[in-house]
């Protein structure tokens, strides 16, 4: 929380007397708001259990009325292009080359292949974090 | 009046087509350049193969305009919209497109043998493109006697032998395992690039789709162009 104080993203908005010590209350800055539409837009860079920021994207975004859908396709995106690279150094290397992108595309399939369930349960999750 | 993008070969724009209260496509546009392979991405059901039909002039949309090559589709009559399918557009689809009755060399000289070639020199061309799709081993069997990975490589020498400038592939690797999948992608990619043909691949396989250039997706009849959405 200081840090992000530190950099302007939230502020101080008050202070909360209660019965334990006293609570300050922050709220999010503009700058703030733009930092966090710039990490929503911004796909993850393809790694191993992207999953668990993925989904406090996908969460964060239907929580906050965006459209998580676009969040999905930018992420398919990212990942089809690391994927093409693979392909290419696969069609044009040798039996050892095709072997080690094969195994790197087929885990890079393994999240696309979340991210497309995803998709198709986004309604349902809708309902879900608007209880 | 619409325009298409400088350079394109072919393009849809504002496309709509409905089916009863079902929008299959509700506004798409779709450009793509000689030479490029485009993955049309989406859910079932999204309007993805709608698209490809409107876009192959197969499937009259009901407003919005298809440009191939400076031409509207849209307006042309049935035949046509015919003559374009057999003399610039090539087909390839999941299942079912060999004529069982003919050999594997026959499906493949077909097209044109149907435009009109001489048998001889439709036969010869026909054992070129086997042998680029490495099936000229297969020229004298049936389709049901090879598999579905060989039977494939046959169809999409087929597409291919009228030198068609786009070829439509509607999830071609769709009834093979992964290995025949990819070797088929491989062979159809390379012999299109060779042939500066653009190819628009239908597909919900990412692994398929890693052979395109670009991708477009489909959702609720409405497409979005990744290259320039990112």
């Amino acid at each position: 929380m200081s840090r992000l104080l530190k950099n302007g993203l939230v502020e101080v908005d008050g202070i909360e007397a209660g019965g334990g010590p006293e609570r300050k209350r922050y709220a999010i800055t503009h700058a703030g708001i733009t930092d966090v539409e710039q990490w929503l837009a911004t796909p993850q860079e393809p790694e191993e259990y992207l999953q668990s920021a993925l989904y406090t994207k996908v969460v964060l975004a239907l929580l906050t009325h965006r459209d998580a859908a676009d969040i999905l396709d930018t992420q398919r995106s990212e990942h089809l292009r690391s994927m093409r690279i693979l392909t290419d150094r696969k069609r044009k290397g040798d039996l050892a080359d095709q072997l080690i992108c094969d195994h790197a595309l087929f885990h890079l399939e393994a999240d696309l292949r979340w991210l497309e369930l995803t998709a198709a349960r986004l309604d349902k999750l809708r309902e879900a974090v608007a209880r | 009046m619409t325009t298409s993008p400088p350079g394109s070969l072919l393009t849809a724009q504002g496309l709509r087509k409905t089916y009863g209260h079902t929008h299959a496509l509700d506004g798409a546009e779709f450009p793509i350049h000689p030479g490029e392979v485009v993955a049309v991405m989406g859910p079932s059901g999204s309007g993805k193969s709608t698209l490809l039909h409107c876009l192959a002039g197969i499937l009259p949309p009901d407003s919005g305009s298809i440009t191939y090559n400076g031409r509207e589709v849209t307006t042309m009559s049935d035949a046509q919209r015919s003559t374009l399918r057999r003399s610039e557009f090539g087909f390839v689809f999941q299942f079912g497109q060999l004529v069982p009755e003919l050999t594997c060399a026959e499906n493949v000289a077909l097209p044109l043998r149907l435009n009109g070639t001489s048998r001889k020199e439709a036969e010869r061309a026909a054992l070129g493109w086997m042998e680029r799709l490495e099936v000229d081993d297969l020229k004298d069997k049936r389709p049901g006697e090879v598999s579905g990975g060989q039977g494939q490589r046959v169809a999409v020498a087929r597409a291919l032998v009228t030198g068609p400038r786009v070829l439509f592939a509607d999830e071609p690797t769709g009834a093979l395992d992964s290995y025949n999948g990819e070797r088929v992608m491989e062979l159809l990619t390379d012999a299109a690039r060779s042939t500066n043909a653009a190819v628009v691949l239908v597909t919900h396989e990412t692994r398929v789709a890693a052979y395109s250039d670009r991708e477009v997706v489909v959702r609720d009849g409405k497409s979005r162009d990744m290259e320039r959405a990112i």
